[in-house]
C-alpha cells in the first residue's frame, strides 16, 4: 500500500463513481455515465467539469448523425489518482494505520 | 471517540469501494463484445480476397476492398453505439509491433498461393490458404466473443 494517497476530489460519491465507471473502460459517452449514476445533466456536467479542471478526464466531442456526442476518458494523471486513491481505501479498510 | 472515528471511516472506505466495484461491473457490463456474425462476415471476405488474388483472379478487388471496409466501420460504430469503448491494454509499440507481423502475413499468404499456383499448378493452393485465413481470423474473433462472457461469468461467481 506504499504511496496511496487519499484524495478529495475523487472521493465525493458522484466523482468517485465516475472514475470507477471511467476506469476499466477507453471512454464512455455523456448519456451512459449519466444513466449509471442516476442524475441530471447539470448536476453530471458540474462533476466531470470538476474533474477536467485538475487534469484527471478529458473529453472528445463526436457527430453521428447530426447528434453531437461527448466521451469521456481518464488521463494517464486521472487514472494514477484513482489508483491511489482506491489503494487508500483499501488501507483504511484493513486499518494499516 | 477515536476507535468510533476508525470505525466510521473504515466502513465509509469499504462502501466506497463496493460503490467502485458496482460502477466498475457496470461499465464493463456495457460493452459490446464482437458481433460474430459481422466477425465471420469479415473473415470470409478477406478469405475470399486472399483465394482470389492468389489465383490471380483481380475482377472482384475492389469490391472485396470495399465490402472489407464497410464490415470494419460496420464493426466499429456496433461497438460505440453502446456508449462505451473497451480499453485496449496494449500500448502503441505493441500494437505496431503486431501490425509489422499482421501486414506481411496477409502479404505472403497471396504471394504463397500465387506461388503455388502457378509453379506447381496446385489451383486449389490459394482457396486453402483463403480458406485457412478465414478460420484463423473467425477463430480470434469467437475466442474474444467467448472470452468477454467467461470474463463475466467469472466476476459474477
Amino acid at each position: 500500500m506504499e504511496g496511496s494517497k487519499f484524495d478529495t476530489i475523487i472521493h465525493a460519491p458522484n466523482r468517485l463513481q465516475i472514475c470507477a465507471l471511467l476506469s476499466p473502460l477507453e471512454q464512455v459517452e455523456f448519456r451512459v455515465i449519466r444513466e449509471e449514476l442516476g442524475v441530471s445533466d447539470s448536476v453530471l456536467s458540474k462533476h466531470l467539469k470538476q474533474l477536467e479542471d485538475v487534469g484527471y478526464i478529458k473529453q472528445k466531442k463526436s457527430k453521428v448523425n447530426g447528434r453531437e456526442r461527448r466521451w469521456f476518458h481518464l488521463t494517464a494523471k486521472g487514472r494514477k489518482a484513482f489508483e491511489l486513491h482506491v489503494q487508500e481505501l483499501k488501507r483504511i479498510v484493513s486499518g494499516l494505520l | 471517540m477515536t476507535n468510533t472515528n476508525k470505525h466510521l471511516k473504515s466502513q465509509d472506505a469499504q462502501e466506497a469501494l463496493d460503490s467502485i466495484k458496482k460502477m466498475e461491473n457496470a461499465g464493463l457490463k456495457r460493452i459490446v463484445p464482437a458481433s460474430r456474425l459481422l466477425g465471420a462476415i469479415l473473415a470470409i471476405l478477406i478469405g475470399t480476397q486472399i483465394a482470389l488474388l492468389g489465383a490471380g483472379i483481380r475482377t472482384y478487388n475492389t469490391i472485396l476492398i470495399v465490402l472489407i471496409v464497410i464490415m470494419t466501420i460496420a464493426i466499429i460504430n456496433k461497438n460505440r453505439s453502446a456508449g462505451v469503448t473497451e480499453r485496449i491494454l496494449l500500448s502503441k509499440r505493441k500494437i505496431f509491433i503486431l501490425l509489422c507481423c499482421i501486414i506481411p502475413l496477409y502479404f505472403s499468404a497471396i504471394i504463397g498461393g500465387q506461388y503455388l499456383h502457378s509453379h506447381f499448378n496446385y489451383f486449389w493452393a490459394p482457396f486453402v490458404i483463403g480458406g485457412i485465413v478465414t478460420i484463423s481470423i473467425w477463430s480470434l474473433i469467437a475466442s474474444a466473443y467467448h472470452s468477454h462472457f467467461n470474463k463475466f461469468n467469472k466476476d459474477n461467481n
